[in-house]
Formats: structure tokens, sequence, C-alpha cells
């Protein structure tokens, strides 16, 4: 019997050509056919398996019995004011300690001040103050999870004043001085160059290779006055531009294309994620072409 | 300028967040702010506002369908956003947000003539509630009927299995849900309602109860013995002789819904 990909996944070195894509309920009927594909890991989002025994459950042990997955928080809230919420940490850590994931990531933001969770990924300021705090909480998760996370930058529509550091500088200071390492979304990194006038390869420049654990990719909604993280579209031109600008330094990072509005049927997703597979060839050489058939257990 | 507390801005986004259309965000957070794109600072708040609403009444609108079904688009929206406004989520989970929402459709319900639509939420997120709880292993049929005497057996059931009874046939609207057999039929019914909801290989079943098999499930799961909640119901429910009690027995073993069984 071939070895699965989870009994040694802590050893298993990814390459950009290893595409992973987000596991969504939509797709739950056609995964569970185990059908073959070259997506090797999905990407889950917590929140949505913390507090559950049901199907969804079922179907993350189902797909963690075939593939490497990621956990991919929205609700940490690590840059709260507030602090951060024990009882979402056990369950994280419960999660975690269920799953045994690869990765697990959140975003540089915070969702919202109790009683008000706007399930929300919402600006900070790049100040001193908000960098402490976050330095403060990152070593709280990290410590309850007995493990490094990685934290994603995020689209924003407003900047609050007050900024000491560039986003750069500030992605940059937390993952140096923390220990965690970040998840760079070259999506919202190109929103936000887009919306708050800057240039974007300045930005993708700035951040050192070695703290990039993970990329993301999605296709963002022109609004006409301003770009809209919606995840709702294929990865747009300029955003494969930069990534393929990217790669050429990071090799050997998980690459992951969300799709969360509109969803397509899962080959579709499949083909838009076999994209940056191909860019990859085009750097490193030619990976493996051959479908992986789902292990049999 | 001074600029706020990150506590503070984020209390003034967060108020900025929960306000109505017309309102305006607080002027200190107007200023403490740089707007995106070609958008004026409050219209880029006002992204910020929408999505919220936005998001919250997706979530609304997964768990009760078919209250949505039944209110329509107009009125479930409108219904929606009054309830996000006055009930801020505490909830780090989109989809455990709502369980005020059957209360808040008893007060604040916008068709007199359908005075079910709270009960129809109430089925709705118990169903929802439902889906998230473990699958338990049943007991077999053979390890209950091997107990001697049966009388005095007592049920411990899965952490699915809940009684749910209403004043309307809501489980005879919600199965209608996303059908177009609202108009001209009679899609609910002035009738009481009895129900028994319970997994069985990862499914939710819906059966629906008589009064007296209601009350006796109810005292099973109370904890009672066969023999206390038989006898329960005994004067009430006159009609549960013998030969029913043991159908009734049969397909309650059937169910798989118990978990365990014990005796004394
Ligand atoms: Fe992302």
């Amino acid at each position: 019997m071939s070895p699965k990909p989870c009994d040694h996944h802590k050893e298993t070195q990814f390459s950009c050509a290893d595409i992973g894509v987000g596991l969504r309920p939509t797709h739950y009927p056609y995964l569970e056919t185990r059908p073959p594909t070259r997506v090797r890991w999905f990407e889950a989002i917590s929140e949505n398996y913390m507090d559950s025994e049901g199907r969804p459950l079922a179907m993350l042990e189902l797909i963690r019995s075939d593939y490497p997955v990621a956990l991919h928080g929205v609700s940490l809230s690590i840059a709260s004011a507030e602090g951060l919420r024990p009882h979402y940490l056990a369950q994280l850590k419960k999660l975690t300690d269920r799953i045994e994931p690869f990765l697990v990531s959140d975003h540089l933001c915070w969702t919202g001040l109790n009683p008000s969770n706007l399930h929300d990924l919402l600006p900070i300021p790049f100040s001193e103050e908000a960098l402490q705090l976050i330095l403060k909480h990152v070593d709280q998760v990290q410590t309850t999870l007995g493990r490094q996370i990685l934290l994603e930058n995020v689209s924003t529509y407003i900047q609050p004043r007050g900024s000491v550091y560039t986003e750069w500088e500030f992605l940059t200071a937390v993952a140096t001085q923390s220990g965690c390492r970040l998840l760079l979304d070259v999506n919202n990194l190109y929103v936000n160059a887009r919306n708050h006038h800057f240039d974007p390869m300045i930005f993708l420049d700035a951040i050192p290779a070695h703290l990039i654990g993970q990329v993301h990719l999605a296709g963002y909604t022109d609004m006409g006055t301003y770009l809209f993280d919606t995840h709702s579209r294929p990865v747009y031109p300029p955003v494969w531009e930069l990534f393929e600008h990217l790669i050429g330094r990071i090799p050997n990072v998980p690459i992951l294309i969300e799709w969360d509005e509109d969803i397509p049927d899962f080959p579709i997703l499949e083909q838009e994620a076999l994209k940056a597979a191909q860019i990859w060839e085009t750097h490193y050489g030619h990976a493996d072409s051959e479908a992986v058939p789902t292990m049999v257990l | 300028m001074v600029m706020p507390t990150l506590k503070q801005y984020q209390r003034w986004f967060c108020e900025a967040a929960r306000q109505e259309d017309q309102e305006l965000p607080n002027s200190q957070l107007i200023s403490a702010v740089s707007a995106g794109g070609k958008l004026s600072q409050t219209e880029a708040l006002d992204v910020y506002r929408t999505g919220h609403i936005v998001r919250l009444t997706e979530a609304l609108g997964e768990t009760f369908e078919a209250v949505w079904w039944v209110a329509g688009d107009n009125a479930f929206f409108q219904l929606a956003k009054d309830y996000i406004l006055s009930h801020p989520s505490s909830v780090y989970n989109l989809s455990a947000y709502g369980d005020r929402f059957p209360d808040f459709l008893a007060q604040n319900n916008p068709f007199p003539d359908l005075p079910f639509l709270s009960e129809l939420a109430r089925f709705e997120w118990l169903f929802k509630e439902t889906f998230h709880v473990r699958q338990h292993e049943a007991v077999s049929s053979q390890a209950i009927i091997a107990m001697e005497p049966m009388e005095i057996l007592r049920f411990s059931f899965g952490p699915s299995a809940h009684l749910f009874s209403s004043p309307y046939t809501v489980y005879e609207t919600w199965k209608l849900r996303g059908t177009d057999q609202k108009d001209g039929t009679e899609f609910w019914k002035d009738q009481a309602e009895y129900l028994f909801l319970y997994k069985k290989h990862h499914q939710i079943f819906v059966n629906t109860l008589q009064y007296s098999e209601y009350k006796i499930l109810s005292a099973l799961l109370s904890g009672a013995s066969i023999e206390e909640s038989v006898s329960s119901v005994a004067a009430q429910c006159p009609e549960m002789d013998q030969p029913r009690l043991q159908v009734f027995f049969q397909l309650l073993v059937y169910t798989g819904s118990i978990e365990k069984i014990f005796t004394g």
C-alpha cells in the first residue's frame, strides 16, 4: 500500500507545484467519491469544524485521511484590544490535536469587540501599540497550540491613521519578533496597493522569503471606486504577474487558490489551481503532471 | 490631532458598523481613518457596515431557509436587518448566529396571517443544532429485547434525540421550502404537531408522533422507566393499549436513537 500523505506530512516538502484549494461544503458530495485530482492538499476554515461533530467534521476527517490539511481561521482576532478568547483558543487546540494540520493560520486583523463580532477581517493601524499587542497575542496562541502559526495580510478599504510602519514593515516586524510566519495573500496585497496607492512590487520584495510559509491567490471585484476582496472570480492577470515574480524567491511554499463566492464545480477550481503549478513549472522545470489518484485506505 | 487608542478606535468602528443606513459614523472615527480607492471616509466605512449586514443575513438565511421562503426576500431581509442591528453577534462561528431569531419573530412577526413563523424558526434552529451533534452508536435491538423484565428498562438517548412540539404544522411547511407550493395551496395548518428528531447513519430523521407517543417519549427522555412512562400517560391517553404500545416501542428501537440501556 502506498504511504498516505498524512503519514509523513511533517517531513513533506511542498513546492509551489503542490497546489491546494479550500475545502468547501459545495464540494463535499464530489469529494466524498474520492476522485483523482492534482490538488495535493486542502485548507479548511477552522471555525466551521471547531464546534461541530456532524457531517462537516466527518468530511474533514475523510479528506485528512487522504491529504495534508491546513487549518485557516477567520475569527482569532489577533489584534483585538480586548484580548483573545480562551474558549476559542481551547476549541482551536482541540481541533488541531484532532486533525494534525501541517499549517495553522489566521489573519493579521481584528474581527470585532464584545458583544459585537462583526465577522469581518478589519484593518488595524500599523502602530507601535498594535505591534506590541499582536506580539503578546501571537505568543499566547503559539504557547496554547504548542506550534507556530501563520498570519495573513488582509484587504482593506480604510486605513486607520497613526501608522508608523508601512504594511510590509509591520508584517515583517510581527513575524520576525514573534516567531510566527506569514501567509502572503498576493490578491490582498494587490487590492491594498490599488486601494491605498502604493507599488505592489515594493511590498512584495520587502518581505523576507524565509518568513513566507504559504501563499494565497484569489480574485477580487472591481467596484469602480475601489477593489473589493470577494474571492468570487478567477485570479486576475496582475495578481498572476506578482505571483510569478514572487515564486522566483520562494520555490518551496504551498500555494492555495481561494474561491468563496459563486463557487464553481471542483474540476474548474482545480484547473484554476493548476495555472499556478504551470507558472511554477516555467521557473523550476516540469513537476509531476499525472493526476494523483486518491489513496485507498 | 490626538490619535485614539486601539481600543477606542475599535469601539467606534463597531458602533459605526452597527448603525442604521441614514446615520453618519462618529466624526472622531471619520477623522481617524483615511479612505481607500476613490471613496470618501464615510463611503469606505460603509463598505464594512454593509458587509456586516450582508454576512449575518446570509448566515440567518442559511439556517432559517424555510422562514425566508415563507416571508419572501424583502420581508426576510428587513427582518434579518432588524434582528442583526438589535442582536449583535457574540459567537465566533457564523453558523451559530441566530439563536434568538425565533423569539424575535414571535415579537416582531410582520404577517398576522402567518402566526407560525416563530415556531418554524424554532424548528429550523433545532434542525441546525441536530446537524452539528455527533452521531452516536445505537444499542442493538437484540440487546434491548434480551433485557428482562422490559418494564424496568430506562434509556439513554443519543445526543441528537430531541422532541419538538408546536401549535402549528411547521414540519409540513418546512418540507415544502424552496418549492413553488406557497401560492394557492394550504402550506400550513393551525393544528398541533409533535415531532421526534434524531440522527441515524449521519442523517437527520424527523418522525411525526401522536400526542400520547410524545408524552411517553418525553418521559423516557427525562430518564423514566418504560413502566413509569406508560403509566404517566395512561389516564390521559387510554387509546394507548398494549398492542399500540408494542408497535410504538418497536418503532422506537428501530430509530436507533437509543445509545444505552439501564435497569432499575
Ligand atoms: Fe487569503
